[in-house]
């Protein structure tokens, strides 16, 4: 009986440990960037009294640094509000009707997030060009929305499929439109979908550097202008802008964690 | 809303998917506020007749009109129905007041005169207190109650219910039978109520469709079906019944004689008059019409009876079910069912009996057995 206790301490302290070297040895190097971003290294030792906010004070007199930041703030909202709005169009079609007409659009749908970045960008360049169209926020906007629709797509279909066609048939039998229906059923219960698509489509956009490095021309979005910074060499400042990056993603995850976290839905609908 | 007939008349309705005729020229008419069940068993096609009259599907053919005029092609929202599903269907973001008022909010009535009537519906179903719950935090019973508040807020001249207590365990199944019923009647509202369940059926209706793959086998009042079945599919999809095939032998007003594999077995039944001499009928005897009586004697109330030996008694509850095999027949034992009483019963397998019964109590279907 104590054998078998202490079999079981034992067990569980090994997974404890396990765990833990887990975690350190996933976020010990962001750590440690953070940490920099604030404190001097001088032969492999920490100085603990060099804290500072210098580097932060130069990430934010660099203004090519504002102006890419504020391209990717751009971009992410431009291409996350083409995707939506395509992904919820695209998945009322395929749920209203099924074939393999719709199975085929889904495979089109899923390819650009399937397909390695480097194939999507490049083809995507080969396209503009042939139009004529320069590269720019535009073209990268295009690329990103293609990049995210497919999770938008599928998180939008997959409530809208969770949803009994008994409640639009019971709230056009109670006397609503369509509209009204579309309005005060679907909507409601699909806003939850909708942010929730938004959000990581936000995410993804974000630090997508791939097909932005063929279709941005001579502006910047933010990871492209990180990696810049990290060619012409490493400086703390690079720290800082990681550390800001990070922290930015977590808020981000935090908020998404919170919404599709709390099941229930904020429908507003006033008597 | 329109006054006066609110007839519901249903007229060569069909349907069919993808080639597979689902529903078959069915005819029907429900009179203004009768309680019209469906009845039939799974797959005969009443969610699909159901579907057809709430406008949720199109038909491939046929008519419906409500009141006179033509309702077939028009659009759900439109029509003076209402209907409870199965699975209720209720709002899951919306409370249950909010859920009630809907049908009056979407049609623009004033939120004063909103206020008022949700409490009256939420009344109706004694559901006051619930007002601000979500469907989640409600049983099932309560759910049920909430989407027929629902339904009635709008005023329907017409309520469809698809197996509204299906869901429900056998006590509140029993309870929501007698309150939709009495509901019913109160309101004079038109039910059409769809069911499998035959005790449910015959308790709550006014009339029975029986339907069975896709084509009406009968309709009629409770007692008229379960008496006097019109198919061999309908005798035994209610309860127990022992057919005998046979032919129409002598034809005296409501009483004839029937030529069968037990003899000849007097029958009356009303129907028999519109049926040719020597036509190829089937006799549908209840179980509990059949008695075991005393040898000699009794000729006065018994019409018919056989001499066999039991076969099988076997003990069910209430009753007791026993099979008797006449020497004429030996492979078409008939059932009998005698109300189980304490101590031993009175028959065992192997003995000989007679067996005897009425002539009102055969019922002469126009049609042979398959
Ligand atoms: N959308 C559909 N497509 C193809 N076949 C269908 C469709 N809906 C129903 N059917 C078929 O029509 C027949 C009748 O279905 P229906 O739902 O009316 O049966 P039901 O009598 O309500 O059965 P249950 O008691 O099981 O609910 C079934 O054979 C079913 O498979
Ligand atoms: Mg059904």
């Amino acid at each position: 009986m104590n054998a078998l206790r202490l079999g079981q301490h034992a067990a569980m302290a090994a997974l404890a440990i396990v765990t833990a070297m887990v975690f350190v040895a996933l976020y010990a190097p962001i750590f440690l960037v953070a940490l920099l971003s604030f404190f001097r290294l001088r032969r492999g030792e920490i100085q603990w009294d060099s804290f500072s906010l210098q580097w932060y004070g130069k990430l934010f007199s660099n203004e090519g640094l504002g102006q890419a930041l504020a391209n990717s703030l751009i971009v992410g909202f431009a291409s996350v509000l083409m995707a939506l709005v395509l992904a919820t169009l695209l998945a009322f079609y395929v749920n209203a009707r099924p074939g393999l007409r719709t199975t085929i659009l889904q495979f089109v749908i899923f390819l650009p997030f399937l397909l390695p970045p480097i194939i999507t960008g490049l083809s995507l360049l080969v396209f503009f060009s042939e139009w004529g169209v320069s590269r720019g926020l535009f073209t990268v906007s295009i690329g990103h929305t293609l990049f995210v629709l497919a999770l938008a797509y599928r998180t939008i279909l997959t409530r809208l499929q969770g949803l009994s066609r008994n409640l639009m048939e019971a709230s056009q039998d109670l006397g609503a439109t369509r509209w009204q229906t579309f309005r005060y059923i679907l909507l409601p219960n699909l806003k939850l979908a909708v942010v929730t698509a938004g959000l990581l489509a936000f995410a993804l956009s974000f630090d997508e550097t791939m097909i932005t490095l063929f279709l941005i021309g001579d502006t910047n979005t933010l990871p492209i202008r990180l990696f810049a910074m990290m060619r012409a060499g490493f400086t703390p400042e690079v720290n800082a802008l990681v550390t800001l990056i990070l922290v930015f993603s977590i808020l981000l995850t935090l908020v998404i964690a919170r919404y599709v976290g709390r099941g229930a839905i904020g429908g507003r609908f006033r008597l | 809303m329109a006054q006066g007939d609110g007839r519901l008349q249903i007229e060569r309705l069909s349907k069919n998917y993808g080639g597979v005729q689902v529903l078959d020229a069915v005819e029907l008419t429900v009179d203004d506020g009768e309680f019209l069940t469906i009845l039939g068993p799974s797959g005969s096609g009443k969610t699909t007749i159901l579907r057809l009259i709430g406008g949720f599907t199109e038909p491939s053919g046929g008519r419906i009109t409500f009141g006179g005029s033509d309702v077939t092609h028009m659009p759900i929202y439109r029509r003076p129905f209402n209907t409870v599903f199965q699975d209720y269907a209720l709002f899951p973001h919306m409370t249950v007041a909010q859920n009630v008022a809907y049908g009056l909010v979407v049609r623009g009535v004033p939120k004063a005169e909103i206020t008022p009537r949700v409490g009256e519906a939420l009344a109706v179903v004694s559901l006051e207190g619930f007002m601000d719950r979500y469907p989640t935090q409600l049983s099932g019973g309560q759910r049920q109650r909430v989407a027929l508040a629902r339904a009635l807020i709008c005023q329907p001249r017409l309520i469809l219910l698809d197996e509204p207590l299906a869901a429900l365990d056998a006590e509140l199944r029993r309870q929501m039978r007698a309150f939709l019923k009495s509901l019913q009647r109160q309101l004079r509202i038109t039910f059409v109520f769809v069911t499998h369940d035959q005790e449910e059926a015959i308790s709550m209706s006014d009339r029975i469709c029986v339907i069975n793959q896709g084509k009406i086998e009968q309709i009629g009042a409770p007692k008229e079906i379960y008496y006097r079945p019109a198919t061999p599919f309908v005798a035994t999809f209610f309860g127990d019944n022992n057919l005998l095939p046979g032919h129409l032998h002598h034809d005296r007003r409501d009483t004839a004689n029937v030529d069968t594999p037990f003899g000849k077995i007097v029958v009356r039944d009303p129907r028999v008059v519109d049926l040719p001499a020597n036509a190829a009928i089937t006799i549908a005897v209840r179980p509990e019409a059949l008695h075991i009586v005393a040898a000699s004697g009794d000729a006065a109330t018994h019409d018919n009876r056989f001499a066999g030996q039991v076969l099988s008694v076997e003990f069910v509850g209430a009753t007791s079910q026993i099979r008797v095999a006449a020497p004429a027949a030996p492979d078409h034992p008939l059932l009998l069912k005698v109300p189980s009483l304490a101590g031993e019963s009175a028959v065992r397998p192997g003995d000989q009996v007679t067996v005897a019964w009425r002539a009102q109590d055969c019922a002469v279907l126009p049609a042979t057995l398959v």
